[in-house]
């Protein structure tokens, strides 16, 4: 079940209607049924991969806490880590490995049919299974109470408003929430149904819109040319980022509107200074995750320096290798840990080179130029998230260096408004984010100025209903 | 605040009851039928007020006026004979079943004063096994399809396999109450019940005006239009616009067009020694390969001359209909509707008995 689908604008008031008419310490039952509901209205057979995580990580917990000797807790770590990471090579990986092995064996002249996987991707596997293991293993790094009750859990592993794309909530923050009582609160649900219209606006006006441009220049790179190209890569970019935040945005309103709060997982990314701050803003709940139960773990920064190149690198190159089994996302990552390192090492020289063109003294310019160079590095890297191979992404590399660049019809949309309309939305969504930074416009929005919130609201609802594609897409990230 | 919030809090009591009356009544066709302003009538999906391609958008100026009302269904008139008692049989798609005019079955039963049996199905050799069906007598058997359905329904050879259900009651009943739980057409239903039902089909119908006269935006299932004459408004269905294998853009191989009449031939073949039937093939043109010119001066893939030439050249009888269709001066087909009027079937029907009496196989 999509969120911008007419499926889920029913469902989610019934669900709303039954939890607040429902006693609460009965709601999980109802919370439970509705989250498998949700997830098995998209194949109902997967329901059993969740549930046998559900299954073995609420005993790996339960008996980890139960034992005090080291190696059996680390057994326990190794089941869950085992189940949960073996589901999502075998339905995610398992034919990328054997593909890249196939082509290195044909390389070699060796003859060894590797055998491949041909089932569905179960959606949202990459999520369920990294909030699960934040569990086991916060249980085992004794951070963490494991939770009794077992329909509880299972609630916390399938809560259907970040099931299939994230926020990636951690325990110590989700599961003690659902032992609270969630009171009818007239702001927060006004804040939730605030949030969820935003998000409904940025995937189904912006990302939606952009989506046509981008797949038709990306599914066809040899047809067309390097403006061409450099338009559907920054489209791309907003895409995404429209997809995945508005997604999130629907997902944290929803649970709000519920009564539960899911961590924050975009703040304006495309207004960060440097790769680092781009990174604690975009997809914060995925950084988050690789930072504590990866690159720390790894050593992180108190290591000897290539020891941190490396942790750096690595944890980039595996959340590239999360994103997808494709060398692009490999790459992707790649050239994110490369940015960051780069930038490491530079740091001195860069710092001498503002001194020296006293570029400290012109704030405002330092900063736009700071934040241009870091939207530029993620967009060139966002070539590779979104080409179909590496090949394709090579061609659309080459294709800003060819004598053609000018050449072609700039507006490829069926519709031609489309294409003006694309830029205007874009530039709405990049001055409203500026307001945002500066003076937080969305809380004086919704805590005051009650007639510019609903003038507002109005428009943004019409906007959805009159400029909104309502034909079915998906969401981008629910392929990872 | 207590106001405010007792207001929210009814508000999402009516709205969630509101919710799970269109859960049900997508799943339930009384319960939908409701709350539709024109109710959904199962195999009778021509009596509508508006061209069925006006429903695909909503938009205000393709409210075609003057179209005909809808008459009985032939296959469920008296006049209907059964598979064995016919002496023509007819296997075609909904251009036989439109009763905005009389039908071509109709028509023909009359015009030759025989019994004629329409069956809306492709297969006509899984009808015969799935009847158990056998036929000593010589009879004939009409096969009509919609110029942009071809490379859909020969692709592949005929056969009489029929698709035998072997699971256990127990299973059939799990996968029942599964389908009326998961519903496939869930969301399709519900996009009907938004655009029909009496409380959101105005506001639909404003919203989708607004975005065609101020953005051009139209519904991707009806993209070619035109609109000089808001009396006469013009649609077409993106299947024969799209690049898809039933559009007019479409190329179609040299190869492709052998295979759809090696296989069209196969069916004629089977018919012939399976049940003594001789066959005729009737292929009618789509309306944007008749009306295209409406909207462009686009090249034709040929596709319908290709496929009467092929087919005659293995010997298979074939009503050829595109050269008069183009060469017509009247208008055959609806604007804002797919299929044809009383002019094309009337051109249909003089050709086809023009057929048959050259081929002497109204002898019998």
């Amino acid at each position: 079940m999509l969120f911008n689908s007419l499926q889920f604008l029913v469902f989610f008031p019934i669900v709303l209607a039954l939890y607040f008419t429902i006693k609460p310490k009965y709601r999980w039952i109802m919370l439970l049924i509705a989250s498998y509901y949700f997830y098995m209205c998209w194949n109902y057979k997967y329901i059993v991969l969740i549930l046998l995580s559900t299954i073995v990580d609420y005993f790996a917990g339960i008996f980890m806490a139960s034992t005090k000797s080291r190696k059996k807790r680390k057994l326990l770590l190794l089941a869950s880590l085992f189940t949960n990471l073996g589901l999502l090579f075998s339905f995610k990986y398992f034919n990328f490995f054997g593909d890249s092995l196939s082509f290195l064996f044909d390389k070699l002249n060796i003859f060894y049919d590797v055998p491949a996987f041909n089932v569905l991707l179960p959606v949202g596997i990459s999520f369920y299974t990294f909030q699960t293991l934040s569990y086991t293993i916060d249980i085992y790094r004794g951070k963490k109470e494991p939770e009794k009750h077992f329909g509880i859990f299972a609630l916390y592993v399938s809560f259907f408003p970040q099931l299939v794309a994230g926020p990636i909530e951690r325990s110590t923050s989700l599961l003690p929430q659902f032992h609270k009582d969630h009171t009818f609160d007239y702001n927060r649900i006004r804040d939730g149904i605030v949030l969820m219209i935003f998000g409904f606006f940025k995937k189904v006006v912006i990302a939606d819109r952009l989506a046509e441009y981008v797949n038709l220049v990306y599914n066809n790179v040899t047809d067309f040319n390097g403006l061409q190209n450099v338009i559907a890569t920054f489209f791309f970019s907003f895409q995404i980022y429209c997809d995945f935040s508005g997604y999130s945005d629907i997902a944290i309103g929803a649970a709000l509107i519920l009564g539960y709060r899911l961590m924050t997982n975009f703040n304006r990314p495309y207004l960060s200074r440097n790769i680092r701050e781009f990174w604690q803003r975009w997809h914060i709940s995925l950084s988050t995750w690789f930072r504590d139960y990866l690159y720390i773990p790894l050593g992180g920064n108190r290591v000897v320096k290539w020891r941190w190149y490396y942790n750096l690198f690595i944890t980039f190159v595996i959340s590239g290798l999360w994103h997808g089994a494709n060398w692009t996302f490999i790459i992707w990552g790649a050239l994110h840990g490369f940015y960051l390192i780069f930038a490491i090492w530079t740091k001195n020289i860069r710092n001498k080179v503002n001194g020296v063109l006293r570029l400290d003294r012109l704030k405002t310019i330092h900063a736009m130029l700071e934040i241009s160079i870091t939207f530029l590095l993620a967009v060139f890297a966002w070539i590779f998230f979104r080409a179909n191979s590496l090949n394709d992404a090579v061609v659309i590399i080459k294709n800003l260096f060819t004598s053609d660049f000018f050449k072609g019809n700039l507006n490829l949309f069926k519709f031609k408004a489309d294409f003006y309309l694309s830029f205007i939305l874009i530039g709405f969504l990049l001055v409203y984010e500026i307001f945002e930074e500066r003076y937080e416009i969305t809380h004086k929005i919704t805590r005051g100025w009650s007639i510019i919130r609903w003038v507002l609201l109005t428009l943004v609802l019409l906007s959805i209903f009159i400029l909104g594609k309502w034909e079915e897409a998906d969401f981008l990230y629910f392929q990872f | 605040m207590k106001t405010r919030e007792n207001i929210l809090r009814i508000a999402i009591y009516v709205t969630g009851i509101l919710c799970l009356y269109a859960w049900i009544g997508v799943r339930t066709l009384p319960v939908m039928n409701s709350i539709l302003r024109e109710k959904i009538i199962p195999e009778h999906w021509e009596f509508t007020k508006w061209g069925e391609l006006y429903y695909f958008n909503y938009i205000k100026h393709f409210k075609e006026k003057n179209l005909p009302t809808p008459e009985r269904k032939y296959r469920f008139s008296d006049k209907h004979p059964s598979l064995k008692e016919a002496d023509i049989l007819i296997f075609g798609d909904s251009f036989f079943d439109f009763t905005r005019q009389k039908t071509f079955p109709e028509r023909l039963a009359d015009s030759l004063s025989k019994k004629v049996y329409y069956e809306r199905f492709f297969y006509p050799l899984e009808t015969f096994s799935r009847e158990n069906f056998s036929n000593k007598q010589p009879k004939l058997l009409i096969y009509e399809t919609v110029e942009r359905d071809i490379g859909i329904r020969f692709n592949t050879p005929h056969t009489d396999q029929v698709y035998e259900d072997n699971r256990s009651e127990i299973r059939k009943k799990f996968a029942t109450g599964k389908d009326w739980l998961f519903y496939d057409l869930e969301e399709e239903m519900y996009n009907k019940m938004l655009k029909g039902s009496i409380l959101s089909t105005d506001i639909y119908s404003w919203i989708a005006t607004v975005k065609f006269d101020h953005f051009n935006f139209i519904s991707p299932l009806t993209p070619k239009y035109y609109l000089e004459d808001t009396a006469q408004p013009w649609l077409f269905l993106h299947k024969q616009v799209n690049d898809e294998i039933s559009s007019f853009y479409y190329h179609h191989s040299d190869k492709d067009i052998e295979t759809y009449c090696d296989n069209i031939a196969d069916l004629a073949n089977k018919v012939k020694t399976n049940y003594n039937m001789e066959f005729l093939f009737i292929a009618i043109p789509n309306k944007y390969t008749v009306c295209h010119s409406l909207i462009n001066d686009d090249e034709y893939n040929e596709l319908l001359p290709r496929i009467n030439d092929c087919l005659e050249k293995k010997g298979v009888s074939v009503v050829r209909l595109y050269d008069d269709f183009m060469n017509s001066d009247k208008i055959l087909f609806y604007g804002t509707d797919t299929h044809w009027n009383k002019n094309g079937v009337d051109i249909a029907l003089s050709k086809t008995l023009e057929m048959l009496n050259k081929g002497g196989e109204l002898r019998n």
